[in-house]
């Protein structure tokens, strides 16, 4: 059984957007298409599965541009499955967090429980959506959009458990980690921070 | 294509191949398909270009297609009055919108009056679709088409280049990001801008050499950058000449490099003139110092020419081009270009020395630059800086494909606007006729000659022409416009017929050599779906003009095409391409195209590309010809000592301008800003948008962040001016007195002595609902043109900031 997880290398992430427009384009199309319909306004407002923020620091001229990418971090011990009362919270048996909308009841406390803010309730298919590692993609052996598409190679995906994997060579190096360990929810989303490169 | 207008409609996934046409760089693309609608868009696996990825822009495509801005049908104006609105449009039929087209261009031609008639494209024709414009207007008799934005776009860059290497445009040459160990970048952002083919090499490769960012502000390449550095606006040119002087003066150049494949060994008398001994097989000849026989000799016969020294010939004193370069670039010191750019010396002698003892080591070719006075000689620079250390064609810059099969670009009619101004403003390349910019006047004054119908092929005037809110005005005196567009952009708002072009992903197109990948191939596009709207291809849209002007006219376009299409033989292949249109449409020509080139028509509809060199064998090609004396220069050579250039200096006259070694030429706006109350005012991409083009499309729309359609201004330069982050600014041109609003953006990644804006913005046309604040960058330009290829000199500009 895989235990799949994302490296995040932020050195080599550029901004660039392709992650977040693939991933609206591969899995909220239908949503999206009616946001264009109603305009400027809703898509102002259009939840993301995924996105990037910048962060600018320093003063000039030293000054430096960082990229942080949100996305669900699968946990291996997720907060917002275990707060689900209906269950439509799960996790896949390789470890994959997903909602079954047939039972979201829309309470939003694992929006609440998530430290990531990786969860958001979509008004228009009435359910809690979020990231699902392409796990549609992932079972027919492709990689998840963002992954496949990031034009300098900046986020990986694969097996955790198999060490020839590239995340696992990654994350082995312990040069990636992990976001609020304190937190005790153990992500599969694994980052490289940013280093000015000298 | 029956088959397989079935298949698209039947409720299985697959997956069709097409050309991205989000942006020019023309990535290979598979267009996932199912129940007739456009799913998902990826990156082509097999394309050399982006090596299966795609951007943002690219990912957005979908929307494009489904974008309920697009123009869906012909428009007709029926009263001139209403034009800068889109209001006094009214829906018409295809047969109304071509007749009124083709009525009109009869009465002029009747009239004798078709030189009245221009066409102008913007990027979708650039490269692709320029030989199908150029044909029309070449069977309707006007001299007056560009289907390439030169002056605006890369020819001052790629001009400056091809003095060095024969070719230049960003199509044409190929920084070898796999393997280069140092590299430069000035005046580019390819992190932040349009290329993918650029980006993802780069980007793929951030870590495995030491990268460079030379920029007034602080950009997404900068962002990735081991060292930025801050330069004044316009100063690049001393800065490259000056690691040029530490190159030489550590006598860190290849020497090897220079003689075999360089005209550094070329004697050149005292007088300035290079000794040459007659042309053969169409290159110039010329005599260098062999040592080892101590006499002078053709190059191809030295054994060791000398790079240094003096030498009599012929009773004459002639020294190696080597040697006049090392005695120019002595005053070039890195204490002296500090005065000049800002940039410490210590510093700049510092990067000369790891880039002349680093290999490869390259200067990014970059891709657009017609912004100052300055641009071709500084490229020019950058070209022989690479020289020096090797790093031309066999490793560091590459030849791409497309610049392996270039022909040097043919001279336009004498009679055309653009070729007359050009000539007018003393433009040294106006045979080129990339000087658009004499349209204005030719609206305006009549002068040379009044011009009265306007073409607009997918361009938009009226937020990227030069003193743009000029030519809004101009727009509006002319007898008609006629523009051919998917959105209803601004300059569309100034149309009397508008003719609404299908998107890339419904369409079939013609055969395009694949540009920009570093390997020789060949790329189409194949319609996803059928289109949703009453539109129609680019190609179909002038056939159908020229069948409703008559069987003559339509005859002779395809004559004109197949020369345009650069057909060894056109009267047999007009015939040829005539059939197979009026059989199979657009797919018909690509056949015919394929068949001439002997590709598996099957396989390139299939996969949508065809290599036919790789990368590899690309290379050992070039190396070979650049060795052999085979480059498209006129001496077969890099020339480190420029034969354009100095046929320019015997016609006009020696300019630092067009020095054939290299010189210091001041930019206009060279020391006008004093970073207090006046500031030098530079422009830039956001890697969510190409040009103007894309700020209607509805995701990438919200997806650009705020700050980046902001005004930027140092932090501290703001404080004394009382500026804070979202305050309404004015910027001000200092010369014309022209203003526009902007929102600030208070910012350390900015010198002081420059403002930021990206000229992606500042649409105004109220048919467009998904754009957003910006900047309309071009009203605080003017009409100007560089005097050696004739750009537009887009950074000659110095604003005032004002608080609103």
């Amino acid at each position: 059984m895989a235990r799949y997880g994302m490296v995040i290398d932020l050195n080599k992430c550029i901004g660039c957007g392709a992650c977040v427009m693939a991933c609206i384009a591969e899995n909220r199309r239908e949503q999206a298409l009616k946001a264009v319909s109603e305009g400027l306004k809703a898509l102002e407002n259009f939840k993301k599965r995924t996105y990037i923020t910048t962060h600018i620091a320093g003063t000039y001229p030293n000054v430096g541009m960082y990229y942080l990418h949100m996305i669900c971090q699968h946990c291996e011990n997720p907060p917002c499955v275990s707060v689900c009362p209906t269950g439509a919270s799960y996790q896949t048996k390789e470890g994959v967090v997903l909602v079954d909308k047939s039972k979201c009841i829309g309470c939003e406390y694992c929006v609440q429980a998530c430290p990531y803010g990786a969860r958001f309730w979509d008004s228009y298919i009435r359910s809690i959506d979020k990231c699902t590692f392409c796990i549609h993609r992932v079972s027919a052996g492709e990689l998840p959009a963002c992954v496949s598409t990031c034009p300098t190679g900046a986020r990986m995906f694969g097996d955790l458990d198999n060490p020839a994997s590239e995340v696992s060579r990654v994350v082995a190096t312990g040069s990636a980690v992990a976001f609020k360990k304190e937190e005790g929810t153990k992500p599969k989303v694994f980052y490289v921070l940013p280093m000015r490169r000298r | 294509p029956a088959q397989q207008e079935k298949n698209l409609q039947g409720g299985q996934e697959q997956y069709v191949p097409n050309i991205c046409m989000m942006c020019p760089a023309a990535c290979q693309i598979l267009v996932r398909v199912k129940d007739g609608k456009v799913e998902k868009i990826e990156g082509n696996p097999k394309g050399p270009t982006n090596l299966g990825k795609i951007c943002a822009r690219g990912q957005a495509g979908v929307f494009r297609v489904y974008n309920p801005d697009r123009l869906k049908k012909p428009l007709v104006r029926d009263s001139p009055a209403t034009r800068g609105s889109f209001q006094g449009l009214r829906e018409a039929s295809w047969d109304e919108a071509l007749e009124a087209v083709a009525s009109h261009l009869k009465k002029l031609i009747s009239e004798g009056r078709v030189k009245e008639v221009f066409m102008l494209g913007g990027w979708p024709a650039c490269l692709y679709l320029e030989p199908y414009m150029k044909a029309f207007a070449n069977t309707i008799g006007t001299p007056n088409a560009i289907g390439t934005p030169g002056a605006t776009c890369f020819f001052p860059k790629a001009f400056g280049w091809s003095t060095a290497i024969g070719v230049g445009a960003h199509s044409q040459i190929l920084v070898d990001y796999e393997n280069v160990k140092y590299l430069v970048v000035i005046r580019r952002n390819f992190f932040g801008s349009l290329s993918v083919v650029h980006g993802v090499r780069a980007g793929q490769k951030l870590g495995n050499y030491k990268l460079v960012v030379v920029d007034p502000r602080f950009s997404e390449t900068a962002a990735k950058a081991d060292l930025w550095i801050p330069i004044k606006p316009g100063t690049d040119l001393a800065f490259l000449l000056a690691l040029i002087n530490v190159v030489v003066s550590e006598g860190l150049y290849d020497s090897d490099f220079l003689r075999k494949f360089t005209n550094a060994p070329m004697l050149v008398a005292e007088d300035g003139s290079p000794l040459t001994a007659g042309i053969e097989g169409g290159k110039v000849k010329y005599l260098v110092w062999d040592l080892a026989q101590s006499k002078a000799v053709k190059h191809e016969e030295a054994i060791l020419p000398a790079l240094e020294g003096e030498f009599v010939v012929g009773g004459k004193k002639a020294k190696p081009v080597f040697q006049l370069l090392k005695e120019k670039v002595a005053q070039y010191t890195p204490e002296w270009a500090e005065g000049i750019t800002g940039v410490p010396a210590s510093l700049i002698r510092q990067v000369g020395i790891e880039f002349g003892k680093t290999r490869p080591a390259a200067v990014d070719t970059g891709w657009h630059d017609p912004k100052y006075k300055n641009s071709v000689m500084t490229w020019r620079a950058a070209a022989v800086l690479n020289a020096l250390v090797g790093g031309l064609i066999k490793d560091g810059v590459l030849i791409t494909g497309v610049g392996s099969i270039a022909t040097p670009p043919p001279d336009v009619s004498e009679e055309s606007v653009m070729r007359i101004w050009g000539t007018r403003q003393g433009v040294a390349m106006a045979s080129k006729g990339f000087t658009y910019q004499g349209f204005l006047d030719a609206i305006e004054k009549g002068d040379p000659y009044k011009v009265s119908t306007l073409f607009l092929f997918s361009v938009n005037l009226a937020l990227t022409a030069p003193d743009s809110s000029r030519w809004r005005e101009a727009l509006k005196k002319l007898d008609k416009v006629i523009a051919i567009d998917i959105y209803p952009i601004d300059a569309v708002l100034y149309a009397d017929i508008v003719l609404p072009e299908t998107t890339y992903l419904e369409r079939d197109d013609p055969l395009y050599a694949m540009a920009y990948a570093p390997v020789l191939g060949f790329q189409t596009r194949v319609a996803a779906v059928q289109p949703l709207f009453d539109t129609r291809h680019l190609v179909d849209i002038i056939v159908g003009i020229l069948k409703k002007l008559g069987a003559e006219y339509y005859e002779k376009y395809w004559l004109n095409l197949a020369k345009a299409l650069g057909a060894k033989d056109p009267a047999a292949l007009a015939p040829k391409l005539r059939e197979a249109y009026e059989k199979e449409g657009v797919k018909g020509i690509r056949r015919v195209q394929a068949q001439a080139r002997n590709l598996d028509v099957a396989r390139l509809e299939s996969e949508g590309l065809i290599v036919v060199k790789d990368s590899t064998a690309l290379r050992s090609e070039m190396i070979q010809r650049a060795q052999a004396g085979q480059l498209l220069t006129p001496t077969g050579r890099v020339e480190v000592f420029s034969f354009a250039l100095n046929a320019i200096k015997a016609r006009m006259g020696y300019q630092p301008y067009w020095d054939p070694v290299v010189a210091w030429a001041e930019p206009e706006v060279f020391n006008k800003a004093d970073g207090k109350q006046t500031f030098y005012l530079v422009y830039g991409r956001v890697p969510t948008m190409t040009h103007t083009s894309t700020a209607d499309e509805p995701f990438l729309s919200v997806l650009t962040s705020d700050f980046k359609r902001m005004a930027w201004i140092n932090r501290k330069v703001a404080e004394s001016l009382g500026i804070k982050k979202g305050d309404r600014i004015r910027l001000v041109n200092v010369d014309t007195g022209k203003a526009v609003e902007a929102v600030a953006f208070p910012t350390d990644l900015v010198r002081e002595d420059t403002v930021w804006v990206s000229s992606d913005f500042g649409h105004a046309s109220e048919a467009l609902r998904f754009t957003k604040f910006g900047v309309p960058y071009h009203v605080l330009t003017s009409i100007k043109a560089d005097p050696v290829a004739g750009g537009v000199m887009s950074q000659e500009v110095v604003v005032r900031v004002e608080k609103v």
